[in-house]
């Protein structure tokens, strides 16, 4: 047999939950920000193929923070996917600019400039 | 039988009489002569209708705002934002253009917008803040948090409207129901049932005309006032009243209702805006209530209607009692034709008229930034293409950084003035900004009147920029070699020149300061430092560091190029400090964004473009000497309020006699160039400290929030200098400074014991 007192602990806490779960709509969990649903999407076109949108919302999200070294980065990819060697090492170099010591991100831009020797 | 016939046929043709001939005969040609006449009418109704006859402009919008989580931005500059593209507040913020704020909370109902690379669907936002920043962005609908969200972008203006005409055309669907059962109750009531002309109408007319003994009704059916506006001009002789009737029978032969409604709707003639004509309900639904036509409440509506019958008599802003009355009228009528209840008609009677202030002229609210666009525009298309297609031209345009730059412009103008007893009016302005980073251009202000569209200073003056380009001096400097600390000699030289002559530049204190620091040099803007580098370092050198940085007109290679004769506009200047902000990243200075046509397909893409040319520690350098200059060089005395934690750099420049008043520099995302002077060349008794920096520091110090220091990369180490030697400062030495220098090229040396003085202080003023 429960005690009394524990089932109105019980039911508190059931209670407690519930309603956690059902929390009101403007505390969702932690969205992606707007530049990686941005840089998100590109990536995702890239693949497709469709270089061109791609290319759009990459600009669109240097516009956003044009210190974002992922954003320059991927630019820089898409030109050279598009065959536009000038651009991509320049976007690449730019990207390195503003890596501040993100040593992944650094190298993979040294490899792309490489890579267009 | 025969014969009989043959008695028959005689009768026959002798009961023709002459008359009855001469009329067939007469009719013959007559009615050939009509016909041909209708073909031909009927090829104009045809071909002006396809629309290929419509004058569309090109329509130019400022860039779209992006909202997202962690955006800095607080309510009330979102709401600014808002009313400037038409919003308005609501009591829920539900309808679409409209919001609603409870303190760090904001609803916001956004429209659908095709952008030129993809369409941003209609949106009921859920905004909180927190912090200056958004701190949450949720679909109120779907309950899901938004990650990015674009609002449309407000349209600045048309470009070369021609025929003073311009549209925004409208299809059937986006009119309110209310307005077209309004336009037909109230101007056509048979327009479903007729062909073209109503009889009944016509009767009806003639007979209140013969009453009043004038013409006070016109019988026309909307086709016939389509015909009207479309194709004839006003004038009213039966001549013309023929042709418009048989244009309008041709017209609904070959056009269905819907067409011909859609046609009246952008069609009919609604006002006047000083040269521009105001035509079609899309139009007309800005110019009066600065919205689109599908959000006009019932006595807007209503109001349209009523106008059309006589624009200039039932102007609304002229004639306000007129205006209602027949509004009223035509709100009895719907009620008459049981498309609105009583009720509905009694509340809407009772509205006020709910106009909008008038807008700035068409293309005229932002003229000098609109002139930017147009030149930018011309480099790749056709003018012919600009003006008759209907292209969308997406621009880079910030309006909250615009009327920020405007009005601290103006501002400074009449204080100024005032202060230096100048004559009122005399003194003018040219400002740019832009973003660093992508080289947007934010704002361009042309002069004093922002809404004039006049001599555009920001693009077109030709002023000698006095120490502006010392900066690029001083970086060609330590590109080869020198450093921040390397001293320089502040003392005077005498320069020969072509012909034999010499130049013997000063100071403008006419002090001469001996072993000064290459920072100091450039952070007080020593003439004599400048000149006796320059020459060392050759002038040609310091022109390629200027054509590196992005002039490019030709540069003549005089020794006074040093201390700035020569002639530059704001906007050359701002894509040099552009390069400087950007660490070294050439961007092409950019106004437009992107241009799609009417069918929404890209007609040029404005790829961004950089590129690398110098390093971008090394300009990392300058930028640090360029912070000095303002805070403990020439810029100091204005810059004595700035917060110490607002970063910003810069350099002033003064003309000879002061004449030209200049300030240039940036802060970690954004460049600015501010020009004061008069246009005719006069003494203004500015420096470029005491006027343009003023302005300049007043934009700036809104737009840079605090704690953003300019980019130090880790190449970068700071070390404590001696001042009076350049070397590294000993124990015990009465001055120091700290100062960057590129790993391995600070001095190794310390400076002389202290026995010797470690460095003279000397008093510094703020002129350059």
């Amino acid at each position: 047999m429960v005690p009394m007192k524990t089932r109105l602990i019980l039911l508190m806490a059931v209670t407690a939950l519930a309603s956690c779960s059902s929390r009101g709509p403007l505390t969702p969990a932690l969205p992606p920000s707007g530049i990686d649903a941005l840089l998100g999407q590109a990536r995702q076109l890239e693949q497709t193929g469709d270089l061109t949108q791609a290319i759009a919302l990459a600009e669109r999200a240097v516009r956003i923070e044009p210190r974002n070294a992922r954003a320059w980065h991927q630019l820089a990819r898409l030109y050279r996917d598009q065959g536009d060697g000038a651009r991509a090492r320049q976007f690449a170099r730019r990207s390195i600019q503003f890596a501040d010591g993100n040593r992944a991100l650094i190298e993979a831009n040294q490899r792309l400039i490489d890579s267009l020797e | 039988m025969p014969r009989a016939k043959r008695r028959k046929k005689k009768p026959a043709s002798s009961r023709r009489s002459l008359g009855q001939r001469l009329v067939l005969f007469g009719l013959l040609p007559i009615s050939v002569v009509l016909a041909l006449y209708t073909v031909y009418l009927d090829r104009i109704v045809t071909d002006k209708f396809e629309g290929k006859r419509w004058a569309i402009p090109s329509r130019v919008y400022a860039r779209a705002l992006e909202l997202y989580p962690d955006k800095r931005i607080t309510p009330e500059q979102l709401v600014a934002e808002l009313k400037l593209s038409g919003y308005r507040a609501s009591a829920d913020g539900m309808s679409p253009g409209s919001y609603h704020r409870r303190g760090p909370r904001l609803t916001l109902a956004t429209r659908r917008f095709s952008h030129w690379d993809g369409v941003e669907p209609a949106r009921l936002l859920e905004i909180s803040f927190d912090g200056g920043r958004i701190s949450h962005l949720v679909d109120a609908i779907n309950n899901t948090a938004v990650p990015l969200a674009r609002l449309e972008p407000m349209q600045i203006g048309t470009l070369y409207p021609a025929h003073k005409e311009d549209r925004i055309l409208v299809k059937l669907e986006e009119l309110p129901g209310y307005l077209i059962d309004a336009l037909i109750g109230v101007e056509d009531r048979h327009f479903m049932s007729h062909h073209g002309l109503d009889f009944t109408g016509i009767a009806r007319a003639l007979l209140a005309n013969i009453r009043a003994g004038g013409v006070v009704q016109g019988g026309s059916t909307l086709t016939q006032q389509l015909v009207k506006n479309f194709y004839l001009s006003s004038e009213r002789t039966l001549s013309r009243k023929f042709n418009e009737a048989i244009m309008a029978l041709l017209l609904e032969l070959h056009y269905d209702k819907r067409e011909i409604l859609q046609a009246y709707a952008n069609e009919i003639y609604l006002g006047q805006d000083g040269a521009r004509a105001i035509h079609g309900f899309g139009l007309a639904a800005e110019f009066y209530f600065n919205k689109p036509v599908s959000e006009l409440s019932l006595p807007q509506a209503t109001l349209l209607v009523a106008i059309l019958r006589g624009p200039a008599y039932y102007d609304p802003r002229r004639h306000p009692e007129r205006a209602l009355k027949r509004r009223n009228q035509v709100i009895d009528t719907l009620a008459r034709d049981g498309r609105i209840t009583p009720d509905q008609a009694q509340r809407a009677k009772q509205a006020p008229l709910g106009l909008s202030p008038k807008p700035a002229h068409g293309s005229g609210r932002y003229p000098a930034f609109i002139d930017l666009v147009k030149r930018q525009l011309r480099h790749d298309y056709r003018e012919a293409d600009l003006r008759s297609e209907g292209l969308r031209i997406f621009t880079t345009l910030d309006p909250r950084q615009q009327q920020l730059a405007e009005e601290a412009l103006r501002r400074w103008l009449e204080r100024l003035e005032k202060d230096y007893r100048m004559t009122p009016g005399l003194l003018q302005g040219g400002v740019v900004l832009s973003r660093a980073g992508s080289a947007e251009v934010t704002a361009l202000v042309g002069g004093r009147d922002a809404r004039y569209r006049g001599f555009n200073r920001a693009l077109d003056i030709r002023r000698p920029v006095g120490s502006l380009l010392k900066p690029a001096l001083y970086l060609n400097a330590l590109e080869q070699g020198y450093t921040l600390a390397s001293p320089i000699q502040d003392e005077p030289i005498d320069v020969p020149l072509e012909g034999g002559r010499l130049w013997r530049p000063d100071n403008y204190d006419h002090i001469h300061h001996g072993q000064v620091m290459l920072i100091d040099a450039l952070a007080h803007s020593y003439n004599l430092a400048a000149v006796q580098l320059g020459t060392t370092l050759g002038i040609g050198s310091t022109i390629e560091t200027l054509e590196r940085l992005g002039f490019q007109r030709p540069l003549k290679p005089y020794p006074s190029l040093l201390l700035g004769a020569v002639e530059m506009a704001p906007i050359d200047i701002a894509q040099l400090y552009q390069t400087l902000a950007d660490e070294g990243f050439h961007t092409p200075l950019r106004a437009v964004r992107e241009v799609v046509d009417q069918q929404g397909r890209p007609l040029q893409r404005y790829a961004l473009e950089t590129e690398q040319r110098f390093d971008p520690a090394t300009v990392e350098l300058i930028g640090h000497a360029l912070e000095e200059a303002l805070r403990r060089g020439t810029g100091q005395r204005a810059a004595a309020d700035l917060p110490a934690n607002i970063h910003l750099a810069g350099k002033t420049g003064t003309t000879d006699e002061l004449r030209d008043s200049w300030f240039a520099g940036f802060s970690r995302d954004l460049v600015g160039v501010v020009w004061l002077g008069g246009d005719n060349n006069e003494v203004t008794g500015l420096t470029g400290a005491s006027g343009a920096l003023r302005v300049w520091i007043d934009i700036m110090k809104r737009l840079t929030p605090a704690d953003q220091p300019l980019p130090m990369s880790a190449d970068i180490e700071w070390l404590e200098i001696d001042p009076a030697s350049g070397l590294r400062a000993g124990g015990g030495c009465a001055e120091r400074r700290r100062v960057p220098f590129i790993r391995g090229t600070a001095p190794r040396d310390y400076a002389p014991a202290p026995a010797s003085p470690c460095g003279a202080l000397w008093e510094i003023y703020g002129r350059s």
